[in-house]
């Protein structure tokens, strides 16, 4: 049985059951001598794991495998996890600001290099972070096909707000982003003359105003 | 929620001019509008005087203390120094040189002293001496060493250290003769130098900011607007401490400044700046001041403690 | 020496404890501790932000703990110049500090990233390092950085041959031995311990053992306050100094006598002509600020979307 009631607030180092026990070990917790521990303080949500989570089809191999599964491990064990004060709830685990590699990041280009662009990692997701982080987009990050044809001063220019993914945590000061896939790149630019552009193509944009070109990465 | 901060943080711009244009401000104010004020005297029961002064997000906590020191043959006035420290927030504010930040505060100390300067009678400061005539020069006074800490700031960074230092001075007690020191002489560590005597108040300052963004004027701008204005102009508001109350503030001081943008600063514009933040704001931040002054409090009672 | 100490608690007692948190607008997190009404400090933290530039020889991906101690108002230090990293005591405790409470961050979790903490002892009587580590894992705790669990601390004094826990600074000045630790425990484990003092009449296991059981009472009490802020609660239970309070709403000494809240919005509509329907200040004004406030909170951030909202809003 976990120690503790749902929404019964918990504080960090309060253990909440032992672990493939109890209980299974979910988000803002930790595993510490058999025990799963809360890693904050906030409110305990206990939830049971639906079938579709072993990732197999449903249907009746389903139910065998589920079965043979269930007859080996035992019962099915509920995911403890703790969700802060004033959290949401489809929001992530990492409730506080700290980046990692597959995180989806909106930045604000700031300086141009032929080999990357330096950018300003502003947000994580949606949710501001504290203050900005460093960020490089290399050139062969910058698109999935022909990545040796592509040119910084056609795919971004300072200013830029940019979706990125991080993908390293880097070796320096900053942390490797890429702009690959489809969904991500250039979401808002302002032309020279300081004017939202507005997409016209895939790959350009124009200012309303002057009726100029200009190419970015843009994201679809 | 999240949606709008993000949006806040990406086009800070367009998200203030996006409540502007409906003359409300981010935080739900009005444009005239300035953030409650609430003053604690006496929070630190080891020092002569102190206080807490809270502008919204803006803290500030001010001590007093006392050192003693000769008299030249001429003077009959004491001193006052002060002291601004931004340490504890931190370098999410103190971003950038710390030469520079030091310049600013130290800048925002000047000013704070020269209005208490004119706002206290600094002969009151002069400690009598048995027996004496008047004799104007000599003897010993008592010199203070005001130093305020700025515990969070969301803007007004002066005019949340002034209300707290003139808070802690209204709160300062002091032995006012020569013969009340007794063995252990004022200064000395481990001696806080205790007494009634008062410091006595020509003007109760108060300060309020209005700053200027796109033609707009905002009274007691947040962080995120002083960022973003062009000019932010400084009106310190005096009353005189003697008056009844009722009379109107009068101006003290004025000061304009503006962080690397250049902003035209008239005559005109000055003359919109006091009309609007002569308000109700700025005469509730004197109130709360003024109403130190006439509280008779006996020292270490002050904070109005509820016993455990 | 008479059975009791000055303010009548026994050797093995604590003084009262009040914590706070919410203190430092802006930060992450923060905390406000008071101990037995001589001791008040404030820590906000700040974080997790990127890593300063000097690695100090660090691997660059390691989580960085950056501590500062601030002693504004401490006396006789004010002739001393102080760098600016600060005083020579201010820099000893930030060392303290980092070191004690650097163990119960999980820093795995916070990789090239800088959890900076700012500590100000507004006044201290008694052990600066104990309601040091008390606030700032307070303030952790209420910031929600993953840690292993509450770090607690306490002091232990030997004077005339007793044990005394949490020493006041007279009790402090006439100790002949003495022993600072910081204990997590959940995990039993001592991640900093200062001692100083002649070991050999008194044992050194058995003021360790004290000294554990001071850490293990306070954890209580931080918990107890933990629980109360994580029900959203938050109000002070009792008897310490409310001026850190949010928002403003106490001590909000009014224009003056003889008028109290209800009456505030009628003077201050007149006079103000040209002053928006919504004003600050007034029980009933300030309430449909928050509301208003709350509301603006809602939006959305696609432009058209943006817009209607406002409209609806206004529309109040």
């Amino acid at each position: 049985m976990v120690l503790v009631a749902e929404s019964e607030v918990v504080c960090p180092g309060d253990k909440l059951g032992r672990d493939n026990e109890d209980c299974v070990s979910g988000a803002n917790t930790h595993v510490y001598k058999g025990y799963v521990i809360a890693s904050t303080l906030g409110k305990l949500v206990c939830e049971q794991p639906s079938k579709l989570d072993f990732g197999l089809d449903p249907g009746s191999t389903t139910t065998t495998t589920t079965t043979t599964m269930g007859e080996a491990s035992g019962k099915r064990l509920p995911v403890v996890s703790i969700r802060a004060e004033g959290s949401k709830p489809g929001q992530g685990e990492e409730s506080v600001g700290a980046l990692s590699i597959g995180d989806e990041v909106l930045c604000r280009v700031k300086r141009l290099n032929p080999r990357y662009a330096s950018c300003d990692i502003s947000c994580k997701g949606n949710s501001p972070l504290i203050k900005e982080f460093l960020g490089i987009i290399r050139v062969q990050d910058v698109r999935a096909t022909e990545i040796d044809k592509v040119s910084i001063l056609s795919s971004f220019r300072p200013g830029d707000i940019v979706r990125a993914e991080v993908i390293s945590l880097g070796e320096s000061q900053s942390l490797l982003l890429s702009t690959a896939k489809d969904h991500l790149g250039v979401l808002h630019a302002k032309s020279e003359q300081g004017e939202t552009m507005v997409q016209v193509s895939p790959t350009e944009m124009l200012c309303p105003v002057t009726k100029a070109r200009e190419e970015r990465k843009i994201a679809q | 929620m999240q949606e709008a901060e993000a949006f806040k943080r990406l086009y800070p711009e367009e998200y203030l001019d996006r409540f502007l244009v409906k003359d409300i401000r981010p935080d739900g104010r009005g444009l005239r509008s300035t953030r409650e004020i609430s003053v604690h005297a006496s929070p630190l029961s080891s020092a002569p005087g102190s206080a807490v002064v809270r502008m919204g997000n803006t803290t500030v906590i001010t001590s007093v203390e006392l050192g003693l020191f000769d008299l030249g043959e001429e003077s009959v006035a004491g001193r006052l120094e002060h002291e601004l420290d931004v340490g504890p927030l931190g370098t999410t504010h103190n971003n950038g040189s710390i030469a520079r930040n030091r310049q600013q505060t130290s800048a925002v100390s000047g000013r704070v002293r020269q209005i208490l300067c004119r706002s206290i009678d600094l002969g009151s400061l002069k400690l009598s001496e048995p027996g004496e005539e008047a004799s104007p020069g000599g003897g010993k006074a008592w010199a203070l060493h005001v130093k305020s800490v700025c515990l969070s700031l969301d803007g007004c960074l002066f005019d949340a250290t002034l209300a707290s230092a003139v808070a802690a001075l209204a709160t300062l007690r002091f032995p006012r003769r020569l013969e009340q020191l007794g063995e252990d002489a004022a200064g000395e560590d481990g001696g806080r130098p205790e007494g009634d005597g008062a410091l006595r108040f020509l003007w109760v300052p108060a300060c309020t900011a209005v700053a200027l963004h796109k033609g707009r004027l905002l009274v007691d701008p947040t962080d995120f607007e002083e960022s973003l204005a062009s000019a932010v102009v400084a009106v310190v508001w005096g009353r005189r401490a003697d008056s009844p109350g009722g009379e109107e503030p009068e101006v003290l001081a004025l000061e304009l400044g503006s962080e690397g943008q250049r902003a035209s600063v008239d005559a005109q514009l000055v003359r919109r700046c006091l009309g609007v933040c002569g308000g109700r704001g700025t005469s509730q931040r004197l109130a709360a001041l003024a109403s130190l002054l006439v509280e008779d409090i006996d020292g270490g009672e002050a904070d109005g403690m509820m016993e455990a | 020496m008479e059975g009791g100490r000055g303010d009548g608690r026994g050797p093995l007692e604590c003084r009262a404890t009040f914590l706070r948190t919410g203190v430092v607008g802006g930060a992450t997190g923060s905390a406000y501790l008071e101990v037995g009404r001589s001791t008040r400090m404030v820590v906000s933290v700040w974080g997790p932000r990127q890593r300063d530039r000097d690695g100090e020889g660090s691997s660059p991906h390691e989580m960085q703990l950056d501590c500062h101690v601030h002693l504004p108002f401490a006396r006789g230090e004010a002739e001393e110049a102080a760098g600016s990293r600060g005083t020579e005591r201010e820099r000893t405790l930030a060392r303290q500090l980092e070191q004690g409470i650097l163990p119960s961050i999980q820093q795995d979790r916070l990789k090239k990233c800088c959890v900076e903490v700012q500590c100000t002892i507004l006044e201290s009587n008694g052990s600066d390092f104990t309601p040091a580590i008390l606030c700032t894992s307070f303030a952790l705790a209420s910031s929600n950085i993953p840690l292993y669990d509450l770090m607690t601390s306490c002091t232990l004094v030997v004077v005339e041959g007793r044990i005394l826990l949490d020493p006041t600074a007279a009790e402090l000045a006439r100790s002949e031995d003495e022993v600072s630790l910081a204990y997590m425990p959940s995990r039993d484990q001592v991640t900093f311990v200062q001692a100083c003092g002649d070991w050999s009449e008194r044992s050194f296991k058995e003021c360790m053992d004290n000294c554990v059981d001071g850490c293990k009472k306070m954890r209580a009490v931080m918990r107890s306050f933990l629980v109360e802020l994580g029900e959203g609660g938050g109000r002070p239970a009792s008897h310490s100094l409310d001026y850190f309070q949010g928002g403003g709403e106490v001590c909000d000494q009014g224009p003056g006598a003889g008028e109290d809240d209800a009456g505030e919005k009628a003077p201050m509509s007149g006079g103000d002509d040209d002053e928006p329907r919504r004003e600050g200040g007034g029980g009933a004004a300030r309430f449909e600020e928050s509301r208003v406030s709350e509301k603006l909170g809602n939006l959305v951030v696609a432009d058209q979307d943006l817009d209607a909202e406002l409209d609806t809003l206004l529309d109040v």
